[in-house]
């Protein structure tokens, strides 16, 4: 046993020593932060608890913190359920061109936000954007997306996915991969096929990779920012405005550096909480198998 | 349904999300082939005629994009080589090593994910201006610009990131102990044992965290905007910018510059590709 | 022979070295991108032929991130040595006391400010009585006509109606629904935070409000306010002169002023340039906004300022450069190449501005136009109005209640910083 621990902290420390230095001590700073008031140009004053007290008071910073949730859960289960019947459609020895599809789901990943967001924006324009042509053309009927106060949510949720779905494709094939063939051929001897299969054997038998995906798209999409600052600017009328948008707001536009760090406080905690949550779960079911 | 109609639903299926998912950038770059009269006249064609191949040449003569290029190579190259670095060695101790505080330094780890950067934007920004004995700091790091400016004051702050961390110590829980154990009864030293037996079975993980290092860090906006100063310091993301407008009028430059700069990733990713999907393969190899 | 030449390229270097380091430099970080860049290039340009000062200029188009690298810098006590963007972001950085105060600097090169801006212009730069800017050019509203469609409709195209009232009647003939969907806006308002709330204040000074009281109490829910947020609330609504989402996310050609799908639009005065590059063979008219029957003609100013800061590396070159702006000669010939109002009263008054049919009223508008509240919490009242003011449009709620509470925001946010 402590054969296998020596020198276990020198391997950490040169990473931990980064990460000490570049992500705690600002989140620390920043936790002090959050019990002033700065606006960056004077130097911080002590104001006790009076930030988090307004945060709880704002309505703006509620709004968000619905929204954000919205879109998490959208995002989440949209993501989810694409990637995960795209991977499975990938990994069927039927499928030929396998690394072509994949070059092409990757390409929206690498694409830098911004980029992407000038290109959507076209995409989503009312009268001239293709995706309104493209539904009237069919007789159906178009949408004011991200004009929209229902439709936005949705419709950044929607260009999010575009996004990212491919980096979760390469996740669920390469787990999926890894699946030893004979407990597919001894489930299909015993009578599985098809979607029972799937539910019974595929799913549990991936968990490990599900769990991986679920917290890391929860953590990601809890800080959902660019796509809203680039394409919304958190409207209209607040509808698309996400914590993480309030957070910068408060600290560079109207200079409250002091409340951005509570509200990034308290989203921290939120994440915190459901990715422990994740873990509990990942830690039960590794148990059984 | 018999297998045939659904396997044939299955491709097609296929087909329209690879086309969903290539629009945009094809559309770019449509658009960065157009000269500036056809985007006033037909702003929404797919044909440019002519084609306008010297928009790409213009970019580069008529704007700093040949030097920004070089400077986000630097960034980006320098946050992918200490990633691979350092981050496999700390996700290898998470995963391979039994030490007291194991599991609560993970969370902490984990946990760090959870901070936006933008608040912690600016407390690394102070960090870099008051760094010792840089930059023309003295030992308490008064009195000079320490990392700021730098190409180091770029690349240390985002080197190493905890999701690589966690990464890394996936993919090492996955791999068997017993070739580990092995060379441990063969009395060799726990370095010799990662670097000759661990490290390489951890090549496409190594290799998966290079990529996403490089890749975030090619287009990372704002910390370089805050970072550099100097206009040689500037990155390929804040050129760009340079094509923003209010009216659209530079539109085809913006995106044949914008193109320009995804083509590294492009390149690095069909290469790697083989390495890319064997380094996440650890997923799913559950014992 | 050839170590002489290698001796004598070294002395060339050295020399070389030594005279770039000798020639003094001033560093500049600008929002002036897009259609300004080459005026903003032009104008550095010009002060380094005049005064041998070279300029490192960095320009960043979004003005929020300008706003954090400015910020950033300043937080450790490295600052540009001067800073260029609208007004609205001065009165942050004055009230952090990191602003160097001009008055003493106006008396060295003999200029009265007082005399060369125009009064509602210095108010933009002049906090407890001390200047701390230069304007430089406007970025007025300006209503925009298109003759052409005037003319197809029956209207006098050079009769432009000096009340909103009788602009609403000529735009509902000029508007054209089809199966639900809008073929043709008679009146378009263009989307953004500061275009909603600057048609509001066009409305709310008209009808003879103010946003706050001598106490700095909000009061932009009065009668005025009221009518104002009403009026604008039917035009989308009631009248159905346009929609909130329309023509938002065009760029250039498909600008739906440009494909004539729009036949009278409220934009910056940047939108002339662009009209005359896009559409070179419209017929079209420039006029500043009417006034409500029975009020006043009323417009924000939005001047482009130039400052320099208390601990800036090279102050002495930059206050060059702020005298340099100061020059008639310098902001005709900026404003001129990017079709902008210069901020000077001889510069707007050349005739250059002053008898151009499109830049006749716009000029003519600088003498009732004023600037929007020059507070340091303005970016969050105004986003604070911009919500109220979007609400009642998106959800045809009362202008009144969303007043109401918008006002009582904007008094907490004031009231914390006392």
């Amino acid at each position: 046993m402590r054969l296998e621990s020596r020198g276990a902290y020198l391997f950490i420390l040169p990473a931990f020593i980064f990460l000490a230095l570049f992500f705690a001590l600002p989140g620390i700073i920043a936790f002090i932060l959050s019990f002033t008031e700065y606006n960056i140009l004077n130097p911080p004053k002590f104001i006790g608890i009076k930030n988090y007290l307004t945060v709880f008071k704002d309505e703006v910073f509620l709004k968000a913190l619905i929204n954000t949730s919205y879109f998490s859960v959208l995002y989440i289960s949209g993501k989810f359920i694409l990637s995960f019947l795209i991977a499975l459609a990938l990994t069927k020895p039927q499928i030929r061109f396998k690394r072509f599809f994949l070059t092409c789901y990757y390409i929206p990943v690498i694409t830098s936000v911004a980029a992407a967001s000038m290109i959507w924006l076209w995409l989503y324009e009312p009268n001239v954007g293709i995706f309104n042509n493209i539904l009237s053309f069919l007789h159906l009927p178009t949408s004011k997306w991200i004009y929209s106060s229902r439709a936005v949510i949705p419709s950044i949720t929607f260009m999010t996915i575009w996004k990212d779905f491919g980096y979760s494709v390469i996740l669920f094939i390469a787990g999926l991969s890894s699946i030893p063939k004979e407990i597919f051929e001894a489930a299909t001897v015993d009578g599985a096929k098809g979607w029972i299969l799937v539910r019974k054997i595929t799913i549990p038998l991936l968990k490990p990779t599900i769990l991986f995906v679920l917290v890391t798209s929860v953590i990601g999409s809890f800080q959902i920012f660019t796509a809203i600052y680039i394409m919304t600017q958190g409207g209209p009328a607040n509808a698309s405005t996400t914590v993480v948008h309030q957070i910068y707001l408060n600290a560079f536009a109207y200079l409250k550096m002091g409340k951005a760090c509570a509200m990034a406080f308290i989203l921290f905690i939120i994440i915190l909480f459901f990715s422990l949550v994740q873990f509990k779960l990942v830690k039960e079911s590794e148990e059984y198998y | 349904m018999s297998g045939k109609i659904v396997d044939k639903l299955i491709i097609l299926f296929l087909i329209f999300i690879a086309i969903w998912s290539i629009i945009p950038f094809t559309w770019s770059v449509v658009s960065s082939l157009k000269t500036r009269e056809y985007i006033m006249k037909h702003p929404l064609s797919w044909i440019p005629k002519p084609l306008a191949f010297d928009n790409y040449v213009k970019i580069t003569t008529k704007f700093r994009i040949g030097r920004d290029f070089v400077n986000s190579l630097i960034y980006a190259g320098g946050t992918a080589l200490i990633a691979m670095l350092l981050c496999p060695m700390a996700g290898y101790a998470l995963a391979k090593k039994k030490f007291k505080g194991r599991n609560i330094l993970f969370i902490f780890v984990l946990s760090l994910m959870m901070i936006p950067h933008q608040v912690t934007m600016i407390p690394n920004f102070l960090i870099l201006k008051f760094f010792p004995l840089v930059g023309g700091n003295n030992i308490l790091g008064q009195g000079g610009t320490g990392l700021l400016d730098t190409y180091w004051g770029l690349i240390l702050p985002k080197a190493v990131q905890p999701l690589f961390i966690f990464l890394a110590r996936q993919f090492f829980l996955s791999l068997p102990t017993s070739l580990i154990e092995a060379a441990r009864i063969d009395g060799a030293s726990e370095f010799k044992i990662y670097w000759d037996i661990a490290l390489p079975l951890a090549k496409p993980a190594v290799t998966a965290i290079g990529i996403f290092a490089f890749q975030w860090s090619w287009n990372d906006f704002i910390w370089p905007l805050i970072v550099t100063r100097s206009p040689e310091m500037e990155t390929i993301q804040i050129g760009l910018q340079v094509f923003n407008d209010e009216f659209g009028d530079l539109w085809n430059l913006l995106m044949a510059a914008t193109n320009v700069a995804i083509l590294p990733m492009l390149i690095i990713f069909i290469i790697f590709q083989k390495h890319f999907f064997k380094g996440v393969s650890f997923m799913g190899s559950y014992r | 022979m050839k170590l002489v030449g290698k001796k004598v390229l070294v002395l060339l270097v050295l020399l070389a070295g030594v005279s770039f380091l000798m020639a003094s430099s001033v560093e500049m970080w600008h929002s002036l991108m897009g259609s300004k860049r080459a005026a903003g290039l032009w104008l550095f340009e010009n002060f380094t032929k005049q005064t041998g000062i070279q300029v490192k200029e960095v320009g960043i188009h979004n003005i929020l991130e300008w706003h954090q690298k400015v910020l950033s810098a300043v937080a450790i006590g490295n600052p540009p040595d001067l800073a260029g963007n609208h007004y609205y972001f001065l009165p942050q950085y004055v009230a952090a006391g990191v602003v160097e105060p001009l008055d003493d600097y106006f008396k060295e090169w003999g200029i009265d400010p007082e005399k060369v801006f125009p009064k509602a212009v210095l108010e933009t730069v002049k906090y407890n009585g001390k200047i701390y800017g230069i304007p430089l050019f406007f970025e007025q509203r300006v209503i925009l006509w298109n003759k052409d469609l005037f003319r197809e409709e029956g209207l006098d195209p050079d009769n432009f109606p000096e009340t909103w009232e009788e602009l609403i009647e000529i735009a509902r003939k000029l508007t054209k629904w089809e199966n639900g969907k809008l073929i043709r806006s008679g009146l378009w308002l263009p989307k953004s935070t500061e275009s909603w709330v600057n048609v509001f204040s066009i409305l709310l000074w008209g009808y003879g409000g103010d946003f706050f009281d001598e106490n700095g109490k909000a009061i932009f829910n009065s009668e005025a306010g009221v009518k104002a947020l009403t009026l604008i609330r039917d035009m989308f609504n009631k009248y159905k002169l346009s929609t909130p989402e329309f023509g938002q996310g065009t760029k250039g050609a498909t600008n739906p002023y440009i494909t004539r799908q729009a036949v009278i639009v409220l934009g910056a005065i940047a939108f002339i340039q662009f009209v005359k590059d896009y559409a070179p063979d419209m017929d079209f008219g420039v006029t500043f906004p009417p006034k409500p029957k029975g009020g006043k003609f009323a417009l924000p100013l939005d001047p482009f300022v130039i400052f320099t800061f208390k601990n800036a590396r090279h102050k002495k070159e930059a206050l060059e450069f702020l005298r340099y702006l100061c020059q008639k000669e310098t902001q005709v010939q900026f404003a001129k190449q990017c079709s902008r109002l210069p901020a000077l009263i001889a510069a707007f008054n050349d005739p250059v501005f002053k008898e151009d049919p499109l830049l006749m009223k716009p000029v003519e508008s600088l003498n009732f136009a004023k600037p929007l509240p020059a507070l340091p919490q303005w970016p969050e009242i105004q986003d604070t109005i911009f919500a109220a003011i979007s609400k009642v449009i998106h959800e045809n709620s009362d202008p009144k209640k969303a007043l109401d509470e918008a006002a009582k925001k904007v008094n907490e946010i004031l009231a914390k910083e006392r």
